[in-house]
C-alpha cells in the first residue's frame, strides 16, 4: 500500500500488523478493518545494534524469521529494542534485545499477573501457573517504532512493565495503559544464533563512519562532512584538528604521531567538542568526556552532557582505562570503571568494577577491592532466590554448589569514568548481597526498579599479573581476606590432614594391638620365696623363634609389700644376654570412703632374644619386708610385640593432621568470624 | 587425587608395615653385648670381689640349679 502522507510504498500486512511505520516520512499508519488513517509521526530510530533490521530475513537454530517492526523503549537505565518476527509457520513473535541479551518471546493468552504496584524487584511472583523471579520493575516510554507493529504505539508512550525469569524462561508483563496486561514468554538466545539470510532495509546500520556520517547523528560524528566534503578530526592523543581524506579508515597525527581509527565510533562532548573515542560496542550509553570529565549520556540521539566529575579525587587504581585483560585467552579491553563506596559503622569501604570488553565476547568485570581482584560476569537470577530474605550466615543452593551469605548492605558510586553500559552517576544507591562459595562470589543488586545478579571467581594475584601483562610485584598488596578468596594451602597440603588423619588412626590401632598382643607361651618358671633373695639360676627354657619378642610376666602373691627383681638372661654357655628388671607393688586398706588399694600384684617386661635355644633366667631380688620374699611366677612368651614405635606414629599422624586442620580453621576463622563453622 | 597424595599415602603405609616390623623384632629393646660375660664360677668377670656368693649382680648371691 501506499503511505497516505508521502505516497511512497509501504511494505503492511493486515494480518500481521496494526500499525505501520512509513519509512520514508516515518508517519505512523494505523490499519484498521477497513480503512487506514494516518496517526503522527515516528521519531527515527538510530542504528539497530546487532544483526536484526526490519525487513532482514533471519535464521535462529534451523527457523527462519522475517523481521517485519521494531518498537524501541526507554526506561530509566537505557532502552531496549522490541522485533515483531514472523515466523516460518504463519507465526508470530517477538525478539527482545537488551544490549546484548537476546529473548524469543511469543505473546501469550491473558492470565492472571502480579499487581504492579505491590510487586518489586526481587520478589518470586506467580504467573501463568510458574513462579518467576521479579528482574526488574520500571515504566518504558515508546521512543518510536518502525515497519509493522500488531498493536497502536504512539512516541512517548508510557507503559509500566514487569520483567521475570526463572532461570530458564523470560517473561514480560507489560501493563497497558487502558488495556489488558500483554504477557510475553520466551526464552534467552545466544546472538551466535542469529545468522542473518537477508539483510534487511533498515538504514543506520552499523557503526562505521560513512553510515553515521550520511545518517547525520549529532554529536557521534567522527567525521564532520559539510557538502559532502570531508573537513577533519581531532586527534585522539593530543586532540590536533587533523584533515581525513575520505575513504580513509586510518589518519595518522602529524603532530604526536598517533594512528586514529575512523572506523570506530565517536561521541563529541557538547560541553568541550572533544571527540571521545568510544572503544566498546554501541552498548555503551555512558561516556566521561577525557577533555573537561562531562558524563555523556549517548542513549538519545544526540549527545547529552550530564555533569561534570572532575572536582572529585581521582581514585589511584591498579587498573586504567584502555588497558588490556587476557582472561581464559580472552583478551578485553578495560573500558570503564565504578568506583563504589560504602560505610560500616565509621569505617569506609570502597571497591572498583572495571568493566572490560572484548568485541566477540561482550562485557565482563573486573573487580578490585583492598588488592583483591575477581572476575566477573551478568548472570541470570537463581530460580527462587529472593536476596533481599538472605542474611549473614544463611545458605541455599544454586547451580549444585551450597552458597553462604557472607554480606549484605547497600553502597554509592563515588566515582564513574570511562565507558558504561548503563547511565550511572556519583551517588546512585544500590543495595547487594553477597554468597561465597570458593573461590566463587553470587551477588545480588537491586534497586527500587531493578534487581541484577552476578557470578565471580577470586583472581589470584598471578592470575591477575598474567592478565594484564605486568609483574606480580606491581600489584597492591593484597590486604585481609576477599569473601570469596579460596584458602590458598595447596591441594596436596589440604590433603595431607585427611591422609594424616587416617594414618593417626591406623597407627594408634596397631599400638592397641600390639600392648595386647599375648604371645605365644614358653615357660612358666616358679621361684621359691625365699631364694631370689640372693642370685637364683632359674629352670632353662626354650625359645624357638628368633630375633623374637620376648616377655617375662611376673605375678607375686604379695599384699601391703613390694617385690624388685633384677633379671639377666642367660645362654647355653652361661653367659649374660641383657639385663632388665621387674618388680611388683600392692597395697590396700580401708579409708573413710571405703577400701582402697594401690599398685598391683603383676608387670611385664619385654626382651629381645636374637636367635632360638634354651635360655635361663639370673635373678636377684629385693623385697619391702624380710617377709615378702614370697614364691614368684614367671610365665615366658616369645612372639610379642613393644607398641612404641606404633604410638610414636600415631602422634606424629595426628599431630601433622592437627596442623592443617588449624590452619584451615583459623583462615576460615579470620574470615567469618566468630560464625565459622566450617 | 594426585600423585603427591598417593605418593603420600604409600609412604606412610611403608612406615606402617616398617614399624610393625620393627615391633615384632624388637628394634629398639637392649641388644646383646658383642661379648656378653660369663656367669661361671671361674668367670674372672664375676669373682674379683673375692666375697662369698656374689656373682653377676652387686650383692649377689648363691647360683642355684646348675
Amino acid at each position: 500500500m501506499k503511505c497516505p502522507n508521502c505516497a511512497q510504498e509501504v511494505e503492511a500486512d493486515r494480518r500481521a500488523g496494526h500499525l505501520v511505520v512509513c519509512s520514508a516520512c516515518q508517519s505512523t499508519i494505523l490499519m484498521d478493518a477497513k480503512a487506514t488513517r494516518l496517526a503522527g509521526r515516528m521519531a527515527v530510530l538510530s542504528a539497530p545494534r546487532g544483526p536484526l533490521a526490519v525487513g532482514a530475513v533471519i535464521d535462529l537454530n534451523g527457523e527462519t524469521f522475517t523481521v517485519l517492526g521494531r518498537v524501541r523503549y526507554g526506561y530509566s537505565r537505557g532502552f531496549w529494542d522490541e522485533w515483531y518476527v514472523r515466523r516460518e509457520n504463519g507465526k508470530y513473535a517477538w525478539i527482545s534485545q537488551d544490549e546484548e541479551n537476546f529473548t524469543v518471546q511469543r505473546l501469550r493468552d491473558q492470565g492472571k499477573v502480579p499487581e504492579y504496584a505491590t510487586t518489586s524487584p526481587g520478589d518470586i511472583v506467580r504467573v501463568l501457573g510458574h513462579e518467576f523471579h521479579v528482574n526488574e520493575k520500571d515504566i518504558a516510554e515508546c521512543e518510536g517504532a518502525e515497519g509493522q507493529i500488531p498493536f497502536e504505539v504512539e512516541s512517548g508512550e508510557r507503559t509500566p512493565f514487569l520483567d521475570l525469569s526463572d532461570g530458564e524462561r523470560f517473561v514480560s508483563v507489560e501493563y497497558a495503559i487502558g488495556g489488558a496486561p500483554r504477557i510475553f514468554v520466551g526464552r534467552r538466545i545466544q546472538p551466535t544464533d542469529l545468522e542473518v539470510i537477508a539483510e534487511g532495509f533498515t538504514r543506520n546500520r552499523g557503526g562505521a563512519i560513512p553510515l553515521e556520517r550520511d545518517e547525520g547523528e549529532h554529536g557521534r560524528e567522527r567525521v564532520v562532512r559539510s557538502g559532502g566534503r570531508t573537513l577533519a578530526i581531532r586527534c585522539d592523543q593530543c586532540d590536533a584538528s587533523l584533515p581525513v581524506v575520505e575513504g580513509a579508515s586510518h589518519v595518522e597525527c602529524e603532530h604526536c604521531g598517533a594512528e586514529n581509527d575512523l572506523t570506530v565510533r565517536r561521541a563529541l562532548c557538547p560541553a568541550c567538542n572533544l571527540s571521545n573515542r568510544v572503544s566498546a560496542d554501541a552498548s555503551v550509553q555512558q561516556i566521561v568526556c577525557r577533555g573537561c570529565s562531562n558524563r555523556l549520556d549517548l542513549r538519545g540521539e544526540s549527545v547529552v552532557a550530564l555533569g561534570v566529575l572532575a572536582r572529585l579525587k581521582r581514585p589511584n587504581l591498579p587498573v586504567r582505562i584502555g588497558d588490556t585483560f587476557k582472561h581464559e585467552d580472552i583478551e578485553y579491553q578495560v573500558v570503564g570503571v565504578v568506583r563504589w563506596g560504602s560505610y560500616e559503622g565509621m569505617h569506609h569501604y570502597s571497591s572498583s568494577e572495571f568493566l572490560l570488553f572484548a568485541p566477540d565476547h561482550g562485557y565482563r568485570f573486573l573487580i578490585y577491592e583492598d588488592g583483591h581482584f575477581s572476575f566477573s560476569e551478568k548472570i541470570d537470577p537463581p530460580k527462587g532466590a529472593d536476596p533481599r530474605s538472605l542474611f549473614f550466615g544463611s545458605q541455599f543452593q544454586y547451580a549444585g554448589e551450597t552458597w553462604r551469605v557472607y554480606e549484605r548492605g547497600e553502597q554509592t558510586v563515588d566515582w564513574v569514568d570511562g565507558e558504561l553500559t548503563w547511565v550511572a552517576a556519583v551517588g546512585d544507591h544500590v543495595s547487594y548481597m553477597d554468597a561465597v562459595s570458593e573461590p566463587h562470589l553470587l551477588s545480588a543488586e537491586w534497586t527500587p526498579t531493578e534487581s541484577e545478579w552476578y557470578g565471580s571467581t577470586y583472581l589470584q594475584p598471578s592470575e591477575v599479573a598474567q592478565g594484564l601483562g605486568v609483574p606480580e610485584e606491581t600489584l597492591p598488596k593484597r590486604i585481609g581476606l576477599a569473601p570469596n578468596q579460596p584458602y590458598s594451602a595447596s591441594k596436596f597440603f589440604r590433603q595431607t590432614g585427611p591422609i594424616a588423619g587416617v594414618f593417626a588412626l591406623v597407627f594408634l590401632g596397631m599400638a592397641i594391638a600390639a600392648m595386647f598382643k599375648r604371645g605365644e607361651p614358653v615357660a612358666t618358671l616358679e621361684i621359691p620365696g625365699v631364694e631370689y633373695r640372693r642370685e637364683y639360676l632359674t629352670e632353662a627354657f626354650r625359645i624357638t623363634d628368633g630375633p623374637t619378642v620376648c616377655k617375662a610376666r611376673l605375678e607375686a602373691p604379695i599384699r601391703n609389700e613390694w617385690v624388685y627383681l633384677d633379671v639377666a638372661l642367660i645362654d647355653e654357655q652361661d653367659r649374660a644376654l641383657v639385663d632388665f628388671s621387674t618388680q611388683a607393688s600392692y597395697y590396700e586398706g580401708v579409708a573413710s570412703d571405703g577400701p582402697w588399694t594401690e599398685g598391683r600384684r603383676h608387670d611385664s617386661t619385654v626382651f629381645r632374644v636374637d636367635a632360638p635355644g634354651e635360655y635361663r633366667f639370673l635373678l636377684k631380688g629385693e623385697a619391702s619386708t624380710p617377709n615378702a620374699f614370697r614364691p614368684l611366677r614367671i610365665d615366658v612368651l616369645q612372639g610379642a610385640a613393644i607398641s612404641r614405635y606404633h604410638f610414636i606414629g600415631a602422634g606424629l599422624c595426628a599431630a601433622w593432621g592437627c596442623v592443617v586442620w588449624l590452619r584451615g580453621h583459623s583462615f576460615h576463622h579470620k574470615k567469618w568470624g566468630g560464625d565459622e563453622d566450617e | 587425587m594426585r600423585k603427591k597424595s598417593v605418593g603420600l599415602i604409600a609412604t606412610l603405609g611403608l612406615a606402617a608395615a616398617g614399624v610393625s616390623w620393627a615391633s615384632a623384632r624388637g628394634l629398639g629393646l637392649p641388644q646383646p653385648s658383642n661379648n656378653p660375660p660369663s656367669i661361671r664360677e671361674e668367670s674372672n668377670r664375676l669373682s674379683s670381689s673375692g666375697t662369698s656368693g656374689t656373682r653377676y649382680f652387686v650383692g649377689g648371691g648363691i647360683i642355684r640349679g646348675k
